[in-house]
């Protein structure tokens, strides 16, 4: 039997990586097909290539046999590949029905006139079809998270798809809308769909899943029914990586005093509970999904997020964090995740963005000391090897690395306490990498306590004295250096209270 | 389910329904007290010529308002209106005071307000350029072309049929501009709640990525809002060019600034996708109605201006803030 | 477009043309071009008492495009300085009238001024509405407010120190409105150069976000920068009251649309974060100059308006092309 879609020896290249190397499966009509990996295993890129948002670089996708060129979203619509976002894309100013049919509204000729009973009854049709009890003229607002996502897939079965992809659509939903997502998933696959489904939560996988592929790398690892598979397993062709290469050689266990203690910590979206201590000179990984409320954690942190429950102490004071200067002036830097968006001003020069957190230091009655400056910018140019031609060259055409080290002396000239570092060496090429985790593990024997978050396990492993594990807004568990291997980590963050 | 979404504690719907009283009803009760207030405070004020009066006074900013309701549908803004206004004004004057037959007149002077829309349209939408720094620079230039055309005077034309015909008829009472402007408002608002071009405005104005998705064009719409929003500002000069007898170069100047007033007052969010014609109606009646009755006590005129300001700052600062603050 | 940007890629290539396509490097061979032709087709143009009446008739505008070079710069814009400084103007000749000393009026002038500047700010930034919607609203208000004030009639100021002081001394032989402007713009570039506000406000405008991180205050650096447009407005204001000897009702035509175009002609970004106070005397330069020779040449003052629009339009295009066709 010719499968519904055939995957054929795509690759994929983006400058610094290769997120997909020659990926090959077949996905079959009437089945859920879950695709797993961790982080940065390709499993966006693949899916964002179905859904025509990506070419490839090489390798070609056959429907029914017939070659077919997903050369954007709307063609890849039209060939029947229907795309539900992690992130909503409904449009609140209009009402269920308006966008359940958005860019497909019944008209009347001539003068395009709208066939508003049309509309209604084709939505309130697809939605009776789903099962759904939903309002086709109720207004988008009213409607909870869950109903919103569902309108969502409403308005995707609309072009009858013969696959949907779905990208982690249980992330924002409560437990009794997931019940109800999973029964309309099934009675999608039921009608013979293919459905391609992301998740990182094993549970839900083996409950739904008929066939599982894993990625890696970019590399595709395995297809195989779930039935054959177990979660020890699933992990294993996860992971399955040759460990220890990188392995840290001495790792301290020895901890200093505690410098930060972060006590029951939550917030009204989604972290619960976080609780734990952070060592002077320690580096405390913390691992887990994207999603899994790593960033939210050091955003509350570092006073730049919502507001939030619990404590947080530094050296035994209680820190009140309301603006990321509250948290400067305390002695936390923060390194974000995305350097191009948050870390750097991309039309300053290299010696602004390198001073822009320290200007008070530099500043007498907030007159800059530029010949000061001018000396400390260079003076930690050259201590971190920033390899640029002049400090006046703006941070933009420098390379990933380069401006990776421009954020981190960012921070250094301010001699945190506690340094949090998310994603430090994301697209940084792989000499760039060995001497910015050189660099934390310099800062870290200064006495400097540092949180590193990494999607990297490999990274996480080796940089870190201790790893804690988080999973849907809860710590899900702690490891020590010496017994945290990929495989616990990577149950841990799949939400396996048991590691393997 | 209804029922259901009725009991959501997430707060969205209170919030739509806070937005309704604030904004639907705000306004309305906003007008019935300002005109049981005028009644008292002047006799002239509740009499059926004085509302004719207002009906003739509210016509060119209703419609104006109405292209600015389209323009600010989808999520852009034209600050270039009076200017238009002015140009295909002093087009239709120069055209009639020259004999020609007023039909070709009011032709030209649509389509000089058309163009002058499509050119605002096509530089915002290719050029990738916030609308209102790009009807900044056209409004200069435009209002520069009605002043040279012109040389800065005043062209008085006489053509009975056409003034008339769009200032000073009336049909049981009712001012010929006023019929004007509520035929108008049907075929808008035909157009907008109708049509899928209309459809298409609010979902462009609510999220122009997911519009684009979903295969919708959005440059296209964009540029056709435009488009008739110059179209609209020229009809809006014929009601005054009428009204006048005469095209100023700088007739309809600041009228830009009364268009969003009245928009944004009446409940339609200044961030697009949100709002509908009749709320418009609603706002420029406020206005009309409020620059009548305090002409009428005798309060200097231009206490006005600096109400309307003030009026623009607080619609828009209510909006935001009903909206709940976007991260 | 895609062609039109490779163009624009090989342009970048061939270091003649890059320089001449650097919009510094344009505006003055812009202005140069403009001084050779007005010469050639006016024979009061090219001389030392026109150029200094060209440098006292742009003195306003200078003034008050170094604020609005603040304000774009921080990635916001503000629609409200022409009526803004007639509404000041009218407060300084009023005060000025009822015999108070010139610091109170000064004082008047500069804290009125920083105070609107104040309310645009604080509006924008905690209502979190469109900087060019408020500024819009505000100068309606303050045209309402003036005209109110004043019946629309003139002030007429009878202070002769005043004038002398503001408008009529001449040390050096230079008028004394270009020494104010010179003391102005070398404050302002120490400011922008050599402060924490300046710094921070090239961040705000540049990345928001990456500026909050850094401890910047972001809301209060935007604020800020509306409260120096606030008094921009406030000096030129008591500039051009003493050389018109009133406080008028009328706000001097399209002062807003000349600041934008000299700040953007300039080459600063209109997105923010990229540009300079020497980048807007440049743009400043030229429209003066092309008010001047236009004037010179007996062309009306519309064909200015044309001139200048399309200017402005002209200028966001290549800026766009150049800098963000990526």
């Amino acid at each position: 039997m010719t499968p519904l879609i055939r995957i054929r020896n795509i690759s994929k290249g983006f400058p610094g990586v290769q997120a997909l190397d020659d990926v090959s499966f077949d996905v079959k009509a009437g089945k859920i097909h879950v695709l797993m990996g961790e982080n940065g295993a390709g499993k966006s890129t693949l899916m964002k290539i179905l859904a025509g948002a990506y070419q490839p670089d090489t390798g070609s996708l056959e429907i029914d046999g017939q070659p077919a060129q997903m050369s954007s979203p709307i063609r890849a619509r039209e060939l029947g590949v229907g795309m539900i976002y992690q992130e909503l894309t409904v449009l609140d100013n209009l009402d269920v029905g308006r966008n359940i049919m958005l860019g497909q509204e019944p008209v009347q000729e001539p003068f395009g006139r709208m066939d508003w009973n049309k509309l209604y009854q084709q939505a309130g049709d697809i939605l009776t079809s789903l099962d759904l009890q939903i309002d086709p003229r109720a207004p988008l607002p009213s409607l909870s998270i869950g109903e919103q996502q569902m309108v969502e897939i409403a308005r995707v079965t609309l072009h009858d798809p013969r696959i949907m992809i779905m990208d982690e659509p249980t992330s924002s939903l409560g437990k009794h809308e997931e019940e109800v997502l999973f029964d309309l998933v099934r009675r999608l696959r039921d009608r013979g769909v293919g459905i391609i489904y992301i998740s990182h939560r094993m549970e839900e996988v083996f409950m739904l899943a008929d066939t599982i592929t894993v990625l890696r790398d970019g590399h595709h690892i395995a297809t195989q029914p779930a039935a054959d598979l177990d979660r020890a397993e699933l992990v294993r062709l996860m992971v399955g990586r040759d460990v220890d290469e990188a392995r840290q050689q001495d790792t301290k266990t020895d901890r200093g005093d505690v410098v930060l203690a972060v006590e029951n910590l939550s917030d009204e979206v989604q972290l619960q509970n976080i609780s734990f201590m952070l060592h002077r000179g320690e580096i405390l990984g913390l691992a887990g999904l994207v999603g899994s409320g790593r960033t939210r954690l050091a955003r509350h942190l570092f006073g730049s997020g919502e507001p939030f429950t619990g404590s947080v102490q530094l050296d035994g004071r209680s820190l009140k964090l309301t603006h990321p200067n509250d948290a400067i002036q305390s002695g936390i830097a923060y390194v974000p995740e995305d350097r191009k968006g948050l870390g750097l001003v991309l039309m300053m020069d290299v010696g602004n963005n390198l001073s822009l957190a320290s200007l008070d230091k530099n500043a007498v009655a907030g007159v800059l000391n530029r010949a000061g400056m001018m000396s400390m910018v260079k003076s930690w140019v050259k201590r971190l090897s920033i390899r640029i031609a002049s400090v006046k060259q703006t941070v933009e055409k420098l390379s990933g690395g380069n401006q990776q080290k421009v954020v981190l002396a960012k921070w250094l000239t301010r001699e945190p306490r506690v340094l949090i570092l998310n994603e430090p060496t994301r697209g940084v090429d792989v000499g760039a990498k060995a001497e910015v985790h050189a660099l934390i593990r310099e800062i870290a024997e200064q006495g400097v306590s540092v949180l590193m978050i990494s999607s990297e396990l490999p990274e996480l492993l080796a940089m870190s004295d201790r790893i804690l594990v988080m999973h849907e807004g809860k710590i899900s568990g702690e490891l020590s250096s010496t017994e945290a291997t990929e495989e616990k980590v990577v149950a841990l963050a799949f939400g396996e209270g048991e590691p393997v | 389910m209804s029922d259901r979404a009725l009991q959501q504690p997430t707060g969205g719907l209170l919030r739509y329904v806070n937005r309704n009283t604030i904004s639907e009803f705000g306004v309305l009760i906003a007008i019935i007290l300002l005109i049981i207030g005028f009644s008292f405070a002047s006799p002239f004020f509740f009499t059926v010529s004085n509302f004719a009066n207002i009906g003739r006074q509210t016509t060119l900013l209703a419609i104006t308002s109405f292209a600015m309701t389209f323009v600010i549908l989808s999520g852009e803004i034209d600050i270039s209106i009076g200017a238009i206004a002015s140009l295909s004004g002093v087009v239709i004057a120069l055209l009639l005071r020259e004999q020609f037959p007023m039909l070709l007149a009011i032709l030209a002077g649509l389509t000089v307000g058309g163009l002058a829309g499509l050119l605002n349209g096509v530089i915002t939408v290719k050029g990738k350029i916030p609308s209102f720094i790009v009807t900044l620079g056209t409004l200069s230039v435009i209002q520069g072309t009605a002043l040279a055309m012109t040389n800065a005077s005043t062209i008085v034309f006489s053509n009975d049929l056409y003034r008339d015909l769009f200032a000073r008829a009336s049909l049981f009472g009712i001012p010929a501009p006023v019929i004007f402007a509520v035929v108008l408002f049907f075929v808008l608002n035909w157009l907008l709640t109708s049509t899928r071009f209309g459809s298409n405005i609010y979902a462009v104005g609510g999220g122009a990525d997911t519009a684009r998705l979903a295969g919708i064009p959005v440059d296209r719409v964009k540029i056709l809002v435009f488009t008739l929003s110059g179209v609209l500002t020229a009809m809006a000069s014929l009601v005054l060019t009428a009204r006048v007898g005469n095209g100023q170069p700088l007739g309809a100047q600041g009228l830009e600034l009364d268009a969003i007033a009245a928009v944004v007052l009446g409940g339609t969010s200044f961030l697009g996708g949100r709002g509908a014609l009749w709320r418009t109606v609603l706002g420029a009646l406020l206005i009309g109605v409020l620059n009548n009755g305090l002409t009428l006590v005798s309060i200097a005129y231009y206490p006005q201006l600096l109400v309307k300001g003030g009026i623009i700052i607080l619609a828009v600062y209510i909006d935001s803030l009903t909206r709940g603050q976007k991260s | 477009m895609t062609t039109l940007q490779k163009r624009a890629e090989q342009a970048q290539q061939h270091p003649v043309l890059r320089w001449l396509l650097n919009p510094e490097s344009g505006v003055l061979i812009g202005i140069v071009a403009l001084v050779v032709f007005f010469s050639l087709q006016s024979e009061f143009f090219f001389d030392v008492d026109n150029f200094l009446n060209i440098a006292r008739q742009m003195t306003m505008l200078m003034i008050v495009s170094f604020g609005m070079t603040f304000v774009i710069l921080s990635g916001e814009i503000d629609l409200s300085v022409g009526t803004v400084l007639a509404l000041i103007g009218i407060f300084v000749a009023s005060t000025l009238r009822r015999d108070l000393p010139i610091p109170v009026a000064l004082a008047v002038g500069i804290g009125s001024g920083a105070l609107i500047g104040f309310i645009s700010g604080f509006i924008t930034v905690k209502g979190n509405v469109p900087s060019f919607i408020v500024t819009l609203g505000i100068f309606s208000v303050a045209r309402g407010a003036a005209i109110w004030l004043t019946n629309s009639r003139a002030i007429a100021i009878f202070n002769d120190n005043y004038f002398a002081i503001f408008a009529d001394a001449e040390p050096l032989g230079i008028p004394v409105s270009l020494w104010y402007m010179v003391a102005i713009y070398l404050i302002l570039i120490f400011i922008l150069r050599y402060t924490r506000f300046g710094t921070s406000v090239y961040a705000v405008g540049g990345n928001r976000n990456a500026a909050e991180l850094s401890g910047i205050y972001t809301d209060r650096v935007k604020i800020g920068v509306f409260v120096l447009m606030g008094v921009m407005v406030g000096v030129a204001a008591i500039l051009q009251t003493a050389r018109l000897g009133t406080g008028f009702v009328e706000p001097p035509r399209n002062l807003e649309l000349d600041a934008i175009a000299a700040v953007v002609l300039g080459g600063t970004a209109f997105t923010g974060g990229r540009g300079s106070l020497s980048k807007t005397v440049l743009g400043v330069v030229l429209i003066a100059v092309l008010n001047n020779g236009l004037t010179l040449l007996n062309v009306q003052s519309y064909y200015q308006l044309i001139i200048k629009g399309g200017i402005i339009v002209l200028a966001l295009l290549l800026d766009q092309w150049l800098n963000r066709g990526d």
